[in-house]
């Protein structure tokens, strides 16, 4: 156990050395802020799945849409950028999501914007799944989905 | 037997492989809060995945009890970076709460009902945690479970 907890100190600290460059920790921005890309990639797969015409998605990402905007996201951040079509695009659009609402749950201040941002992230990894079973592939293809490329 | 050794041996190597979630340089450097209970949190988290892991494993769903023995490991990692102790595998039925034993049947529905609560239990504790990388593994494994539900629905309406 002992060479164990050596071991994880040893991997821990070389986690710390590879920030250690950043200087001072910096305090990060309002909610508001740390939200809009969150806002931003709800309104993009909203407008996305209305256009496929599935609109039971749809109306769940104006509902995130909305859920965010009564926390006071701030609009006008830009549309997660990808380059596919059709089905696959929907799923670059789910991850930029799940990625935004990843970062905001890390550092939000405010703990039911912090819940939100969990629910939002749960929701955005659901529709993943179904959106990679619809491609016949794995709909659970790691333990951790954080909108990363498995 | 040797699957149950296999897993203290998984969780006892946490750290090596620890999860690497994208965490922007700021994030990762800040330390500005602590969370109420990070501990606490984190044990009773473990302890739910190891939980959840063995009554997959009864139940013959390795798939689900490969991911809980991973959002263990990860969890594991952060509680033993604390220096508090990891909390025990599992090592009979008879120590399993409701919804694991339920699971443990095999059943699709109590494994729904296992996976809802494993949810919960993710957000009732993401309050508990302050440091951002231990909110944001909190909040993958709570995504995890979410899809995991997604398939247990998809394979239950089958059934039906």
């Amino acid at each position: 156990v002992v060479t164990t907890r050596r071991a994880l100190l040893a991997a821990g600290a070389g986690s710390a050395l590879a920030v250690a460059g950043c200087g001072a920790p910096e305090e990060p921005p309002p909610d508001s802020e740390l939200l809009a890309p969150s806002l931003a990639a709800a309104l993009a797969l909203a407008a996305a799945y209305e256009q496929r015409g599935d609109r039971a998605f749809a109306a769940r990402e104006r509902e995130h849409a909305a859920r965010l905007r009564a926390v006071g996201a701030r609009a006008g951040a830009p549309e997660p950028a990808t380059s596919a079509h059709g089905a696959q695009r929907l799923l670059a659009l789910e991850r930029a999501a799940m990625r935004a609402h990843l970062d905001a749950a890390g550092l939000v201040r405010d703990l039911r914007t912090r819940a939100l941002a969990a629910d939002l992230l749960s929701d955005a990894a659901q529709h993943e799944s179904t959106l990679l079973a619809r491609l016949h592939r794995d709909p659970l293809p790691t333990a951790f989905p954080d909108g990363r490329e498995v | 037997m040797a699957a149950r050794s296999d897993r203290r041996a998984f969780i006892a190597a946490a750290g090596a492989g620890a999860l690497a979630l994208a965490v922007p340089p700021a994030a990762a450097a800040l330390d500005r809060k602590k969370g109420a209970d990070e501990p606490g949190a984190l044990s009773a988290l473990i302890t739910a995945e190891l939980h959840a892991a063995y009554a997959y494993e009864r139940a013959g769903r390795p798939d689900l009890a490969r991911h809980e023995d991973e959002h263990a490991k990860a969890l594991a990692s952060l509680l033993d970076a604390l220096g508090r102790p990891i909390p025990a595998a599992p090592s009979s039925p008879e120590q399993l709460g409701p919804a694991a034993t339920a699971a443990a049947g095999g059943g699709r529905r109590a494994a729904l009902e296992l996976e809802q609560a494993l949810i919960d239990g993710c957000r009732r504790r993401i309050a508990d945690v302050g440091d951002p990388n231990m909110v944001r593994t909190v909040a993958t494994i709570m995504a995890g479970h979410a899809q995991h539900l997604v398939v247990l629905r998809g394979a239950a309406d089958n059934e039906e």
